[in-house]
């Protein structure tokens, strides 16, 4: 215990100092994508605050309808004046004051009465409502075809489990989605979910960490020097890798937070009791949780993903002698989980840890013709790799001692 | 009295023989191995630790096989490397403070415990300097604190006055002779007069076999009177070597006029 308090108490600063440098780069970049969301940051809210939960998306769908019209009318009106003024052989007519300056500032994006830049505003606001207007529709479109199954007289054993599991898990999701009667602005979220499903620098960090863990132990040979003392080298090594996972946990866990921190500035702290269902993508979620759960859920997935990684890592900076060859090759699990991080393959986003994959589907898994939550099959694999990883390197390690 | 007992020991790396079957019998006092580079010193110190595997033979402690005591050989066992490693990020007091947790030093005694041996070997002064700031010499001392510390039984010193300044090098003689009543110290050199006045046994390695194993004194006699005769090989002197000896004896020349 007195050496692993020692080497927890050692090796903490450095990564966490790796950790907050890599955390800010991460955050800019997330404040960044943000911003991004908030171009039409004033007149969304002035359009916004207007709005009430059970009408917003029918009334930003008609708003931005009117524009559609409005514009298509001026449109029409000019088509119309050019077509009536041209004569054969001249030059094309030139609009009259009044329809030119309609023209222009319709086109101007974010002028006062631009119909262009407020179509495009309805469009975004009604992207961001979307999910949350159809979701109650969709789910309910699901249950009745469960209903409609068990009525058919469907007898394949797993497909009336599922039916069973997410009747039961949809009906929890649309009484959530009743408590639930505020109108969220879901921008913030959206990004934020987007941008750490597509985090890079997440795996940059864990490389960062963990790469030179044993490699610089055997290089200097002080993994030979402790190897001869009473603790000798397998207590070494087991001690060595607790306090290396526990170091990435708490790395991982505070890169997270700063993240959701980011997230909850840039006005996201409003959507944490807001149903997952309402996120861009999750309509059809059958987790019957908040935003903020999948925030908490996200954490915990990202930290677990991070310890198979360090175990990984670990591993292979074991059996390399020198910290040079150790960071090569260390940077192939790295390259793998950026490479599969871009793929639309469902292995992929599983492997990468694809919320949006995880949680925004029927998050359900055939497993010996048993309905198993997908979410719980990644734990366990996870866990389970994680474990197998440190157990070889504990073995490596005993392999040292007399 | 302790006795480790070395018994037809070898080792082989590779096709390369680099011990033969070697029997030592350390006792209680300071063992001194010499021989030149390559006799196979370094070699054998790290087949008694443990840091490599004997390819054949048997190392027993009060006649107990050392590779089964494990764990209660280790702890009665210090080892200072030729060039001992150390974590150049922290403080003389931290890495002792490791070495005394891998040690199994009590919580209680590990802070007198480092303070004594780093006023043995003159680093009191330096408890709380990073390593990375230290001298070669003064290196060197933290590693002859690390491998006194928690007053082992056996402690095996490979190349210990490298770097060490002549008063550091008697300091050293000092803590040897302190703690050779109660312990078997392994000293391996080539520079003999960091040992002739201090040693027991004296054993002397050649090719990977011991040539000579006894107390300095009886070795002394043996060749008390003999007289050593070393032959320069003659060979073609190189053009600048030609012309500084044509110079000096020019010189020379003009002198004696």
């Amino acid at each position: 215990m007195r050496l692993l308090l020692f080497m927890l108490g050692r090796s903490i600063k450095p990564a966490v100092l790796i950790t907050v440098f890599v955390s800010v780069v991460s955050c800019v970049m997330l404040t960044f994508c943000e911003k991004g969301g908030y171009v039409f940051d004033k007149e969304y809210d002035s359009v916004f605050t207007s709005l009430e939960a059970d009408t917003a998306y029918d009334k930003v769908s008609e708003m931005a309808d009117n524009t559609r019209a409005q514009n298509d009318d001026l449109a029409k009106r000019a088509g119309d004046y050019i077509a009536a003024h041209t004569k054969p052989g001249s030059t094309p007519p030139v609009l009259p004051d009044g329809l030119a300056g309609q023209a222009v500032r319709a086109a101007q994006k974010g002028g006062d009465s631009s119909s262009a830049g407020q179509s495009e505003l309805y469009e975004f606001m009604g992207s961001s409502l979307k999910d949350g207007k159809e979701s109650e529709q969709l789910i309910g479109d699901k249950l009745s075809g469960y209903k409609r199954n068990a009525r058919r007289g469907v007898t394949d054993e797993y497909s009336l489990a599922l039916s069973a599991v997410l009747t039961r898990d949809y009906e929890q999701v649309l009484d959530n989605q009743q408590l639930a009667d505020k109108l969220y602005d879901t921008r913030a979220a959206n990004t934020y979910l987007e941008y750490i499903e597509n985090d890079m620098l997440f795996f940059v960090l864990i490389f960062l960490i963990c790469f030179s863990s044993f490699s610089s132990e055997r290089q200097s040979r002080r993994l030979s020097a402790f190897a001869i003392t009473k603790a000798g080298a397998g207590r070494f090594i087991f001690c060595r890798i607790i306090s290396a996972g526990l170091v990435c946990g708490v790395c991982a866990v505070i890169y997270c937070l700063l993240q959701f921190c980011v997230m909850c500035l840039s006005g996201g702290a409003g959507c944490l009791d807001m149903p997952l269902q309402y996120l861009k993508g999750y309509a059809l979620s059958s987790y019957a949780m908040s935003f903020g759960g999948l925030c908490i859920a996200a954490v915990v997935l990202r930290v677990l993903l991070a310890e198979v990684l360090c175990a990984a890592m670990l591993l292979l900076s074991f059996l390399s002698k020198r910290n040079i060859t150790a960071g090569l090759i260390c940077l192939a699990p790295t390259a793998v989980m950026i490479g599969l991080s871009k793929s639309d393959n469902s292995t992929a986003q599983f492997v990468t840890c694809k919320f949006s994959f995880l949680f925004g589907g029927e998050g359900y898994v055939r497993v010996f013709s048993t309905p198993y939550p997908v979410v719980w099959l990644y734990v366990l694999i996870c866990a389970f790799a994680a474990g197998a990883l440190f157990i070889t390197l504990i073995a490596q390690g005993q392999r040292r001692e007399y | 009295m302790h006795i480790l007992e070395v018994k037809n020991l070898s080792k082989r790396y590779g096709k390369k023989q680099a011990l033969s079957g070697v029997n030592i019998t350390f006792k209680t006092g300071i063992n001194a191995l010499l021989g030149a580079n390559g006799a196979g010193k370094t070699t054998i110190m790290n087949c008694i630790s443990g840091v490599i595997k004997k390819s054949g033979g048997e190392v027993e402690y009060d006649g107990e096989d050392v590779f089964k005591m494990g764990e209660r050989y280790r702890e009665k066992l210090s080892f200072q490397f030729q060039s001992q490693p150390f974590y150049p990020s922290y403080t003389a007091y931290e890495f002792l403070k490791l070495a005394a947790i891998l040690k199994g030093i009590d919580k209680q005694n590990t802070d007198s415990e480092i303070r004594r041996v780093l006023s043995l070997v003159n680093l009191s002064e330096n408890i709380n300097d990073k390593i990375k700031s230290f001298s070669g010499g003064m290196r060197q001392r933290l590693a002859i604190a690390q491998t006194i510390l928690g007053s082992p039984e056996i402690l095996i010193f490979d190349e210990p006055s490298a770097g060490l300044d002549p008063f550091e090098r008697e300091q050293f003689k000092r803590i040897m002779v302190s703690l050779k009543e109660c312990c078997i110290i392994i000293i391996s050199t080539h520079i003999v007069s960091d040992i002739d006045t201090i040693t027991d046994e004296l054993i002397i390695l050649d090719k990977g076999s011991v040539t000579a194993n006894d107390k300095p004194e009886n070795l002394y006699s043996k060749i008390d009177g003999l007289v050593w005769q070393i032959p320069s090989e003659e060979r073609e002197l190189l053009p600048f070597e030609k012309l500084y000896f044509d110079l000096r004896a020019g010189r020379k020349r003009d002198s004696r006029r």
